[in-house]
């Protein structure tokens, strides 16, 4: 089982490492303890509610038994592009016709917009290499739907993810040479990490304003627009058996796709229920199976996750072990919301 | 003895060779025999007073009456359409906060030049481009629009060639047009013969290209002349036209611009009152000679000098008209 909670003071060393720990590439967590200290604090008031709600920035931890340290963290930002300019490419296009002429063009364009300003961001994941399994992944990526279905209100209706672009194995994005780079030499390493850093706006004041005709970019550059990173293809694949889907708008420096999908038609919000707990004593319970179901226990401050194998329902009320109950932090009566790890579309099965 | 006087429908066949032998291409007189024909008809009605933004077209004949050059007035560049160029202008990406201040060249589409005067299809028959006959056929049309101020602009343009290859393809029009139209830089060309330059310009990019996306080949080839166009690039700038920051959207040549009343030849231009034979004594040298007006208008060179507004001419046939003197020496 694991345990997911809200990102406490406390967790700043562990957090700390992990951000030096993940490296390039992820870039939500640059390797900048003071940038981390800046981070930690903005979620532990945003749990206090000492934020407005879209000032928000909710960070979770993953722990794998109740005592252990984080091996993991998510993220939901409440509302984008709230104190600072959120930028992306929109793909879009320009039609050239004459009839005179027998010409009917289509160019694919890219234009420089702040169109995704106030909607609800999925970010932050990253979970340690060495607990990368009994579903930790999906149950860190999938926990923030429990959050999302339990406090609607505090959300934008429009959830979206940025997925990490196209870069080859020793780094380079073909998208960032083929454009960004003409625009001032540096290295892609070094503007993402200074994206990380909180200066993606100042980079992007420097990128083209007007829209960008992508035949005019070199051909490896113009093929991975809107394409993800190969490590971040099943995450991708994730979200879309959630029903997000790429939404036309691709990241600055690596044309990464953005996907979206609107917070009540997401898969994982659909399908959780809400239940209310009964204690059972159940001797031998020994989780050995990997966790099929996510539970969360309907709090804001004191949220917590929980992933478990199968789950004992009986009717409205959910079955849970005097340790599953504590692991919670619920009593027989509360409300919680269960949702089966996998989402409903029988290709999945 | 040469003489420039305008196109006829008698030129037609004489016109069409004439642009066949040319290897550089002009885009505003096609080497199509109902385009010329066409364009002939227009430029009779705007010498004829009857169109004022019919392009008038002279033709440089030899004492034979053979048409060995041919060149254009556009009294109004676009005539009753905009009239397209790409400005460069520049934009610096700056952020004092990185420490990165980098200038980019943005081309942007422009009508600024709709309007003006343009000097345009100018094609002189190869052997005679080093001869003096060059002048009379580039220059004649500045006498021309000094004889009839009030039907032109104050201000003039020339749009010069731009970079070609051997085989007639330009590499910024493979950078930029042909992303948008899908035809090479001849078929466009052809296009733009037939169609008019402005139904093919409107179909460009709308919207400004960063210079620094477009390949190496084609970035060096904006403001460039080629090479063929190097006589009349260096008799611009000697009237004083200054090379501008627009270009062809085209070929990326560059245009030249300047005001009338500035130009050289404008301000050495003398009107004489009458002509005749006789010694013209020890200062005697060749002058561009213009008499008549429209349709009967007519520009030779003559031996001769200008003595109390008459002018004394070598020639012993010398016809007895007022008209525009300017020294071919004089640029």
């Amino acid at each position: 089982m694991a345990i997911i909670r809200p990102i406490a003071e406390q967790d700043l060393d562990q957090l700390i490492f992990m951000a030096r720990e993940s490296g390039i590439g992820v870039t939500s967590l640059p390797d900048n303890p003071d940038l981390m200290r800046q981070k930690l604090s903005r979620a532990v008031a945003s749990f206090q509610q000492k934020l407005s709600p879209e000032e928000a920035h909710y960070i979770f931890v993953l722990q794998e038994t109740p005592d252990g340290p984080p091996v993991g963290l998510c993220g939901i930002e409440a509302r984008i592009g709230r104190d600072e300019v959120w930028y992306n490419y929109r793909l879009g296009e320009v039609i050239q016709a004459s009839k005179a002429l027998g010409l009917y063009r289509r160019t694919l364009t890219l234009f420089l917009s702040n169109d995704l300003t106030g909607a609800t961001e999925l970010g932050s994941l990253y979970l340690r290499e060495p607990n990368r399994r009994n579903r930790n992944g999906s149950v860190l990526s999938k926990v923030r739907y429990l959050f999302l279905a339990a406090f609607p209100e505090l959300f934008s209706e429009r959830v979206i993810a940025e997925m990490r672009g196209y870069s080859d194995a020793s780094g380079h994005s073909p998208f960032w040479e083929g454009l960004g780079r003409q625009f001032f030499n540096m290295e892609f390493s070094d503007a993402d990490f200074l994206t990380g850093s909180g200066d993606k706006v100042f980079i992007a004041e420097l990128m083209p304003k007007f829209p960008i005709y992508v035949p005019m970019l070199p051909k490896d550059a113009q093929s991975v627009i809107g394409e993800v990173h190969p490590h971040t293809q099943p995450a991708l694949s994730m979200l879309e058996a959630e029903g997000f889907r790429k939404n036309g708008f691709v990241d600055i420096f690596d044309a990464g796709p953005a996907v979206e999908a609107e917070l009540h038609r997401i898969g994982g919000v659909r399908r959780s229920e809400r239940l209310h707990v009964r204690i059972v004593e159940r001797p031998g319970s020994v989780e050995t199976l990997r966790p099929e179901w996510l539970i969360g226990n309907e709090r804001f401050a004191t949220f917590r996750g929980l992933s478990v194998s199968r789950i004992h329902r009986d009717g409205p009320q959910i079955e849970l072990t005097p340790d599953e109950a504590d692991a919670l932090q619920v009593s027989a009566g509360d409300p919680v919301r269960v949702m089966n790890l996998k989402p409903q579309e029988p290709q999945d099965g | 003895m040469w003489q420039v006087r305008p196109l006829s429908a008698a030129d037609l066949g004489a016109l069409e060779a004439l642009l066949h032998a040319n290897p550089l291409r002009l885009s505003t007189l096609p080497a199509v025999r109902d385009q010329l024909a066409e364009r002939i008809a227009g430029a009779e009605q705007g010498f004829a007073g009857l169109d004022s933004d019919a392009t008038l077209l002279f033709g440089l004949h030899d004492g034979d009456g053979n048409l060995l050059g041919v060149s254009g007035i556009q009294p109004f560049a676009g005539g009753d359409e905009p009239f397209y160029s790409y400005r460069i202008d520049e934009l610096v990406h700056a952020s004092r906060h990185l420490s990165i201040h980098q200038r980019q060249s943005v081309l942007y589409l422009s009508h600024e030049l709709t309007g003006l005067t343009s000097l345009c299809s100018f094609s002189l028959t190869p052997a005679l481009r080093e001869t003096a006959a060059f002048d009379l056929l580039s220059r004649c049309r500045l006498l021309y629009i000094a004889a009839h101020r009030h039907a032109f602009a104050d201000e003039l343009v020339c749009e010069i060639q731009g970079v070609w290859d051997d085989d007639g393809q330009s590499e910024f029009w493979k950078n930029v047009g042909e992303l948008f139209f899908g035809l090479d830089f001849i078929t466009a060309d052809h296009q733009c013969a037939l169609h008019g330059k402005t139904v093919i310009a409107e179909l460009l990019p709308p919207y400004p290209i960063y210079t620094t996306l477009l390949s190496d080949k084609a970035q060096a080839a904006i403001a460039q002349s080629h090479p063929g166009a190097q006589r009349t690039v260096d008799w611009l700038e000697r009237e004083g036209l200054e090379k501008t920051r627009f270009v062809d959207p085209f070929d990326a040549g560059p245009t030249y611009r300047g005001l009338l009343e500035k130009m050289h030849s404008m301000n050495t231009i003398q009107p004489f009152s009458a002509q005749r034979s006789g010694d013209p004594g020890a200062d005697a040298t060749t002058w561009l000679l213009a008499t008549g007006e429209g349709s009967e208008f007519s520009c030779v060179l003559a031996e001769g000098s200008l003595q109390d507004s008459v002018f004394i001419s070598r020639d012993p046939g010398a016809e007895d008209a007022p008209g525009l003197a300017l020294p071919l020496e004089s640029n």
